[in-house]
């Protein structure tokens, strides 16, 4: 029974797939997709007509509340995305985190750290919903999709290969060539043209901090640490005795680190500082130890995006905390991308749509 | 009569070689000597006397029973020669492998500085000649791993080569078998640190993990639940585009 659902769910794609192929000749559409598989937010990017680029986004976040059909109805009148799952109603992405934030009430996350998460039985099926939603169905069976993958953290034992390997299982699934790259990698193919694609890219996550030294697009150097904003929430929630939902709105409700006003703020405050101080001196140590660490002829530069990388003052305490170390490379020029949101998954769509 | 047992040769077999520095950092000022030959002909002289006086045998019976233990004196004393011979063998043997072993090491030190150097140089020049380099380097591990092998395929044999132990020299070589045993364990530790380095590992693993059984899984639970996500529209950005990057690229490779 089983065998003929799976079949017949078959033939309905390859239908599917030969409309959208149609489609995507007559507006003779780039193809080609970069998708950023983030702790915090998952983005998919695809090219337009117009030679822009435009990219869907939405939160990695689910929040089960209790099915009744007065919610139910509340939540489709409302266009709230949901899935009836186990008798419980699930919210899922953004919608999940505000309703969480006026339960107060804790998200649901299907990856922690980076990574997808181990300990959530449900975690699976609800990224896959979320990522059928921001990426869509190929333009072509087979069509690239690169997707982001941390690289291995210093400072934890995490399984990368389960996680990327599921990735491109549920990619390939979809009708996509499915690619991993690393997301810092793929930041410096999004921000660093104009230095031959030379510099450091570190993409400051949800569930932790990736990076790479690249020279002329090949990455020299590639690892993460398994901090990122989270591991800030978490230890706000922990300090003030709040949710941590309610510690990543703070963050998000536009303080500037480098002047706190309130408690809260300075809380957040010291703990970023805390992050940035730990991954500058993390990537001292690593070039210090001499192994793996490039000479560069030039100065180059130090590109950061992701979330994380948001808050006010981020590049100015970022200054700071790196003019406190004897960095063995010389920098030319330290900035945030300015789509830092979107720069993972734009670096993906750079490489699928060269196709290397 | 001349003495059956070579009690000199015995005693020279036996005795310790020290130096007067040595003696004198021990707390030693003055030294009795005695000959070794003195020491010969008392000890003889009183086996032949306690023998004699104890009148239990006969002359002819005493003289039979010298000659025995003289000949079986003989037997171990050659023995123990023999081991000597064999000790000394292999502490040449080890320090043959020793040097063996630190001129490996130089020279994998050298080989590493080398690639530290093309690395830094495929660093200024072109990417791709960097990855040629890459390749270069990585036939250099290649060949010290090989050379490291068989330096340890060397040593196991040394110390495999090791004769039993015996009553007399065991200690000596137990110690120089632990020596051996430990140079190996050193080799094998090494060896390993290079294979990881070089994404080389001793264990055969040539089956990927499949995980497409899980996203199977995941696809068909989610396909079976009731839903309105395809009803909502999802936020979407508009972004600069891509084709300088592509442009670039290209360019960078030669593709114009």
């Amino acid at each position: 029974m089983d065998q003929e659902r799976t079949e017949a769910q078959d033939t309905d794609f390859e239908t599917g797939m030969e409309n959208a192929s149609g489609s995507a000749t007559s507006t003779s559409k780039l193809l080609g997709r970069g998708l950023d598989i983030g702790t915090a937010n998952i983005a998919a990017a695809v090219q337009t007509e117009e030679g822009g680029i435009e990219v869907a986004v939405e939160r990695n976040a689910f929040l089960d509340i209790k099915a009744d059909v007065y919610s139910k109805n509340m939540l489709t009148k409302l266009k709230v995305p949901y899935v009836v799952h186990n008798g419980n109603l699930v919210v899922l992405g953004q919608s999940a985190f505000e309703l969480a934030n006026i339960f107060s009430r804790e998200t649901r996350r299907p990856m922690s750290d980076g990574l997808i998460s181990p300990s959530d039985v449900d975690a699976l099926p609800m990224i896959q919903l979320i990522i059928e939603k921001v990426l869509g169905e190929p333009a072509e069976r087979g069509e690239n999709c690169y997707f982001s993958v941390p690289a291995e953290s210093i400072d934890a034992d995490n399984n990368v290969v389960y996680h990327q390997g599921l990735f491109e299982g549920l990619l390939k699934k979809m009708g996509y060539t499915a690619k991993p790259m690393n997301e810092a990698h793929a930041l410096v193919f999004a921000e660093l043209a104009d230095q031959d694609f030379t510099g450091i890219g570190l993409s400051f996550g949800g569930g932790m901090v990736n990076a790479c030294v690249s020279y002329k697009t090949i990455p020299a150097l590639q690892f993460s640490v398994a901090r990122g904003g989270d591991w800030i929430d978490k230890n706000v929630a922990q300090v003030l005795g709040i949710k941590a939902s309610k510690a990543t709105a703070l963050k998000e409700g536009g303080m500037d680190i480098r002047d706190p006003k309130t408690r809260e703020e300075e809380a957040v405050s010291i703990y970023f500082r805390n992050l940035i101080h730990y991954l500058m001196e993390n990537i001292q140590v690593r070039f210090q130890s001499g192994q793996d660490m490039p000479t560069f002829p030039d100065p180059i530069d130090i590109v950061c995006s992701g979330g994380t990388s948001l808050i006010g003052g981020f590049i100015e305490v970022f200054q700071d905390e790196f003019e406190k170390l004897d960095f063995p490379i010389p920098i030319r020029r330290i900035f945030r991308a300015e789509e830092a949101l979107n720069s993972v998954a734009k670096g993906c769509l750079v490489a699928a749509a060269i196709g290397e | 009569m001349e003495p059956k047992i070579d009690v000199l040769a015995t005693l020279e077999a036996k005795a310790r070689k020290t130096t007067i520095e040595e003696l004198q950092q021990r707390g030693r000022r003055q030294l009795k000597v005695i000959r070794a030959s003195e020491i010969t002909g008392m000890i003889q002289e009183s086996i032949r006397k306690t023998l004699e006086a104890s009148e239990l045998l006969p002359r002819e019976q005493v003289d039979e029973l010298v000659d025995r233990a003289s000949a079986e004196f003989e037997e171990l004393k050659e023995a123990r020669i023999k081991e000597q011979h064999r000790a000394r063998e292999m502490e040449s043997k080890l320090r043959a492998v020793e040097k063996d072993l630190d001129e490996a090491q130089r020279e994998l030190e050298r080989a590493q500085q080398e690639c530290e150097a093309l690395r830094r140089q495929g660093g200024a020049g072109a990417s791709q000649a960097g990855m040629g380099d890459g390749g270069a380097s990585a036939a250099v591990m290649m060949k010290m791993m090989e050379e490291l092998m068989t330096l340890k395929a060397q040593v196991q044999q040394g110390a495999q080569g090791a004769p039993a132990s015996t009553a007399g020299s065991g200690g000596e070589m137990n110690g120089l078998e632990a020596q051996l045993s430990k140079i190996a364990g050193a080799l094998d530790e090494k060896l390993d640190r290079f294979g990881k380095k070089m994404g080389l590992s001793s264990a055969v693993d040539t089956a990927q993990v499949d995980f497409s059984k899980l996203a199977d899984r995941a696809l068909e639970e989610s396909s079976k639940l009731e839903s309105n996500v395809d009803d909502v529209e999802i936020e979407k950005r508009k972004g600069a585009g891509i084709m300088g990057n592509l442009d670039k690229i290209r360019k960078m490779r030669g593709g114009g």
